[in-house]
């Protein structure tokens, strides 16, 4: 039996990829690589309240990764996660009108980045637009969708949580939310171009 | 919108539908961009909600990450003394020279040591006026104690500075207990009659066989008694330090 013992990249993409009891992955994460992370914002203009912004960024693109199966320790986890933070900052220098010379210089310098860390990050604005749409449902509908699609419990699970009446109401409660959420994905200028690209691609 | 509800678009995308519900859905997607965009637009719906889940636990993940650190940056850092702290800790140090001197001194402080401090021997006085000497002050005078020791015994002319000579001569012979004795005589005696001769000196002198004799209880006594009056002859020749110097001696014994 392993007693505060740290898992090695593989049995932590396991952890992650398995969706369930996220946080101690996350949290072996945050002590072995905020520190490189960090160090890495820090030397290239940032401050330490920019690196915690990236770095939460970083993680989620990280989890997103592995749960979609994209990333399977093809790589060491730190080299990942490096390329992960140094898109994403070179990126938010970008847009920060105040950029300075020796910030394009890193972006003519960047070494190669994954393919698949490049769709992630342009995927993941589109999925920053989406997220806003399901903020700005009411209480009831983003508990259930989160229950049903983050917490992965059942209807019956998820049923009992909320008090619902029955089954039934729930499922059409849950069907009402998510029409009502995917009708305004479609409806968005800002994403019409990622889903049009998607097609595309597939 | 399709005639494709949400629920067979999720089992489509779940690979829940049945073989030949997908086969039929699959052709039409590839006819129907609506159905396509519909689809893509529910995958990525799925995605942001779980996106959003993810999002809440790694932020509070990293919340007690960055509190956790700083509590032990803090730990690690030296914590600013307040003035309380800065007089405890003055105060403490000291207490530790105190401590270190009190040692150096205990240690420093031996019988030999104070002896060797108050070490004086009385001298007959001589006197412009006065062309001869008695006897025995002419025996003291030469360091012929034995004989003054004798003389002392004898009926003298002036008994008593032959009493007090006999005494002295008792001292320096290294007869301490027989001086002791003899020196506590003359001051009872002195007392009974009133006769304040050779007062100051029997003190400083008992003083001294009471350290010979490490009879410190006594000698401290009499170091307090002498310190006690300022016109005392020999009141400069004690300090408050002879008197903890006793105790060390006592306390050493």
């Amino acid at each position: 039996m392993k007693l505060n013992q740290e898992l090695t990249d593989e049995e932590l993409i396991r952890k992650i990829a398995d969706g369930k009891a996220m946080s101690p992955p996350i949290a072996q994460l945050y002590r072995q690589h905020y520190g490189m992370l960090e160090h890495y914002i820090l030397k290239n203009s940032g401050t330490a309240a920019d690196a915690a912004d990236q770095i939460q960024e970083v993680m989620l693109v990280f989890v997103q990764l592995v749960s979609a199966g994209k990333f399977r320790g093809d790589a060491k986890i730190s080299t990942v996660l490096f390329s992960i933070c140094r898109n994403l900052w070179i990126t938010e220098l970008r847009k920060r009108k105040s950029t300075l010379i020796r910030n394009e210089k890193y972006m003519e310098e960047q070494e190669h980045i994954t393919r698949y860390i490049d769709e992630q990050l342009e995927q993941q604005e589109s999925l920053r637009v989406v997220m806003e749409l399901f903020a700005s449902l009411g209480k009831t509908c983003k508990t259930i969708l989160s229950l049903f699609y983050y917490e992965e419990l059942s209807m019956k699970e998820i049923c009992k949580k909320l008090d619902f009446s029955s089954e039934q109401v729930l499922r059409n409660k849950k069907y009402k939310c998510l029409q009502n959420l995917t009708g305004q994905v479609r409806s968005s200028p800002a994403i019409k171009h990622l889903l049009l690209k998607a097609l595309r691609h597939e | 919108m399709s005639e494709y509800n949400l629920e067979k678009l999720e089992a489509y995308l779940l690979n829940s539908l049945p073989t030949n519900e997908r086969a039929e859905m699959e052709a039409e997607m590839k006819e129907n961009s609506e159905l396509r965009e519909e689809l893509e637009a529910l995958k990525l719906t799925r995605q942001a909600i779980k996106m959003d889940g993810w999002k809440r636990t790694v932020s509070q993940v990293q919340d007690e990450f960055l509190s956790s650190r700083k509590s032990e940056r803090a730990s690690k850092q030296p914590r600013p003394i307040g003035a309380t702290q800065l007089l405890l800790r003055i105060a403490a140090s000291v207490v530790l020279v105190l401590a270190g001197s009190a040692m150096v001194v205990y240690f420093i402080t031996t019988p030999e040591a104070l002896a060797e401090k108050h070490n004086l021997t009385y001298s007959v006085p001589v006197m412009r006026t006065t062309d001869t000497l008695s006897s025995i002050e002419e025996a003291y005078r030469n360091g012929e104690f034995e004989r003054v020791i004798a003389l002392s015994q004898t009926p003298q002319p002036d008994q008593p500075i032959a009493d007090f000579l006999g005494a002295m001569a008792l001292l320096e012979s290294g007869k301490v207990d027989s001086a002791i004795t003899r020196m506590l005589e003359i001051q009872s005696g002195n007392r009974e009659t009133g006769n304040s001769r050779f007062a100051d000196e029997l003190d400083y002198f008992l003083v001294k066989a009471y350290l010979q004799a490490q009879n410190y209880d006594q000698a401290g006594s009499v170091v307090h008694k002498i310190r006690a009056d300022s016109g005392h002859t020999y009141y400069r020749n004690f300090t408050r330090s002879d008197l903890l110097k006793i105790k060390i001696l006592k306390l050493k014994k």
